[in-house]
């Protein structure tokens, strides 16, 4: 199986600039060496906290900004080494849907009018099979055709996501970017646009890479996550086993620092607390980045900054205790 | 731990006055909260539960009008006047939802925290530094001094959130009212938070009422949960109860709308419809139009509150023939 899409040690550094002249003091070093693979029809998340560089890695893959270095692969084809033609070939199959949709659509243009401008920017349609398009589209992500001539604005959020789902598959894209899609929503509502999301993935074979902070969406919808950490790749792996069995201390932290709603499941839980904030990203801690933080960091962690462990073909972790961690894990 | 009831809410309606109309924000609650229990008000957006917590801590903004009675240790809040008025206040704090603004900008959190210390207490500045230093203590901020200096900008998320948990002890507070106070954290930090709320509860021998939309954090934090929907309390109970053993067919399907790292693969249930418009709400339950148990939608009159159990209430007529 080849990938659909692969990252290769991306690196995105922001300067830091400070004085009268704007002279570059230090970089943020937002993502730092990250590559991975994402499977055709399959899901794949990435997971973290504030800073950990999720979103800057999904902007370098939307070719939002330009990374400082490392390779984007679509199809085996580097997107960052496209010309003018090639671009719109991406566009074509790599679309997104960001978290607030009242952002991302334009409250002056009716529904129908963001829907067709998609469509008309990449495909060669009448008017006629154009409108017939909208309609179907509407319809899959279960709207009414009414709404078509509505603006923005007199929608409710999980309208409005499912309109910008609608516009961003519009197009047929193979890929679709999901930043944060139901952050914004109430969980109500959440749930109806997670049930659309895996709906439509089955129904056209789409491949989602979805990044947000929320690990039960992540556990509802990926089927492989990584999980970041100050412009890391920490732990990678199939869901199932990253999520019954992590291996690394900050896995282990956020998954159990997730409240849990159903009170047997809480009762059997043991809580990890994780003490203090995330350090500086302009000045990241020597050796592993989670060791100022890490309850089982020893004078070996800031020596040298671990590879990414194998634990099993589909499981790799970023500590060198990544072979005995396993008794801790918030997994039940 | 409990000694009775502290606080009690009897039909309590709040109107907003707004340019499009006036919105029925909350429509005749009635709450009971004993002295030392955590109580949470459940509920998504536009269901009323802030609403209720800044009228409890008489906070509400001046276009908002309250109905029915706040009871406050044997006072109804929202008969006092202005004056009176103060003095509770500082009884009843409250903890929002970003801490970037709970503090102005323009001052460090030491001016702010020694402001409320002076007006409270009429303490000399020197005393007020003292109290701050031990308040910062208190919410396990390491290096007080340099936090009674920061202006809030200086501050992490999480480290402004405990200095605005600081800020509502400083008035010694018997009840703390907490308007989702870790929803813009991150899940580690908000982890951190919601211990420290819960050691500063049995510390302090506070009463929390502590209001989300989270269910999760409900069922870590509160021994007792009231669920809003639309402006009504549409169910109460112990948390577990509700969590477990849901009655109301809102709270039954909000249970099973939450994604959970136990039940993975669920198919989550959702909610058809959407939220009444609060400016003209229905009549009857609030929920009756997205309600699989509907039967006669426009028949109904106002639902009652139906005891289902000790501690347990339910405003659904599904539930008109059980007997408590």
């Amino acid at each position: 199986m080849s990938a659909l899409l692969e990252v290769r040690e991306l690196v995105k550094y922001f300067p830091v600039k400070s004085g009268l002249f704007g002279r570059t003091v230090g970089y943020v070093k937002a993502v730092d060496g990250v590559s991975f693979k994402v499977h055709e029809n399959t899901v794949f998340s990435l997971v973290g906290e504030s800073g950990s560089g999720k979103t800057t890695t999904l902007k370098c893959i939307l070719k939002l900004i330009e990374p400082t270095s490392g390779e984007i692969l679509l199809e085996g084809r580097n997107v960052l080494k496209l010309r003018r033609r090639e671009v719109k070939w991406f566009r074509r199959n790599v679309q997104a849907v960001f978290q607030n949709p009242f952002l991302s659509l334009n409250p002056r243009m009716k529904v129908k009018d963001l829907i067709v401008e998609s469509i008309k920017t990449h495909a060669d349609m009448t008017d006629a099979e154009v409108l017939r398009r909208v309609n179907d589209l509407l319809a899959m992500v279960g709207l009414p055709s009414t709404l078509a001539n509505q603006y923005p604005p007199s929608l409710s959020g999980g309208q409005a996501q499912r309109v910008a789902i609608a516009r961003a598959l519009s197009i047929e894209p193979k890929l679709l970017l999901l930043d944060e899609p139901t952050s914004a929503l109430d969980v109500s509502v959440q749930a109806q646009i997670l049930n659309l999301l895996v709906e439509l993935k089955e129904r056209l074979k789409l491949t989602y890479v979805l990044v947000t902070h929320d690990l039960s969406v992540v556990g509802y919808l990926s089927d492989y996550v990584a999980v970041m950490y100050l412009g890391r790749i920490m732990e990678v792996g199939s869901i199932d086993e990253v999520f019954n069995d992590p291996r690394h201390p900050y896995t282990q932290a956020l998954l159990s620092s997730i409240p849990e709603p159903d009170p047997n499941a809480r009762k059997l839980r043991n809580k990890l607390a994780l003490p203090g904030e995330p350090p500086s990203p302009i000045n990241p801690p020597r050796g592993c980045r989670l060791s100022s933080r890490c309850l089982y960091a020893s004078s070996d962690c800031v020596i040298e900054e671990p590879d990414l462990i194998k634990v099993s073909d589909s499981h790799y972790v970023r500590c060198i205790r990544a072979s005995e961690n396993h008794l801790l894990g918030a997994s039940s | 731990m409990s000694g009775g009831s502290l606080l009690k809410v009897l039909g309590l309606t709040i109107n907003y006055y707004t340019l499009e109309g006036v919105v029925k924000a909350v429509r005749n609650a009635s709450l009971c909260v004993n002295r030392g229990e955590s109580i949470c008000i459940v509920g998504e957006s536009g269901s009323g539960k802030s609403t209720l917590g800044l009228a409890i801590s008489l906070s509400l903004p001046r276009n908002a009008v309250a109905e029915g009675s706040i009871i406050y240790e044997g006072v109804d809040l929202l008969k006092l006047n202005p004056l009176e008025r103060q003095k509770y206040r500082g009884e009843i704090s409250m903890v929002f939802q970003d801490p970037a603004t709970t503090f102005s900008p323009l001052f460090t959190i030491g001016e702010h925290l020694i402001d409320i210390l002076r007006h409270r207490f009429r303490v000399s500045r020197d005393e007020a530094v003292v109290r701050a230093r031990e308040l910062l203590r208190k919410v396990q901020l390491p290096d007080q001094d340099r936090v009674l200096r920061a202006y809030p900008h200086e501050l992490s998320g999480g480290m402004l959130q405990r200095a605005a948990i600081a800020a509502a002890l400083a008035t010694d507070p018997k009840v703390l009212v907490a308007d989702e106070p870790t929803t813009m954290l991150d899940v580690t930090t908000q982890s951190q938070i919601l211990e420290l709320i819960k050691v500063l509860k049995r510390e302090l021998d506070l009463t929390l009422l502590f209001i989300t939309h989270n269910l999760g954090i409900a069922s870590e934090v509160c021994n007792r949960t009231a669920v809003m929907y639309a402006g009504v309390i549409v169910e109460e109970g112990s948390t577990d109860e509700v969590l477990l053993n849901p009655l109301h067919p809102y709270t039954a399907k909000l249970v099973k709308a939450v994604p959970s790292l136990t039940k993975r693969r669920e198919r989550l249930s959702h909610i058809p419809g959407m939220l009444p418009d609060l400016r003209n709400p229905p009549a009857g339950c609030p929920f009756a139009e997205r309600c699989e148990f509907t039967t006669h939608y426009f028949d109904y009159s106002p639902v009652k509150h139906v005891e289902a159990g000790p501690g347990r209430r339910v405003a659904c007529i599904l539930y008109s023939g059980v007997k408590a």
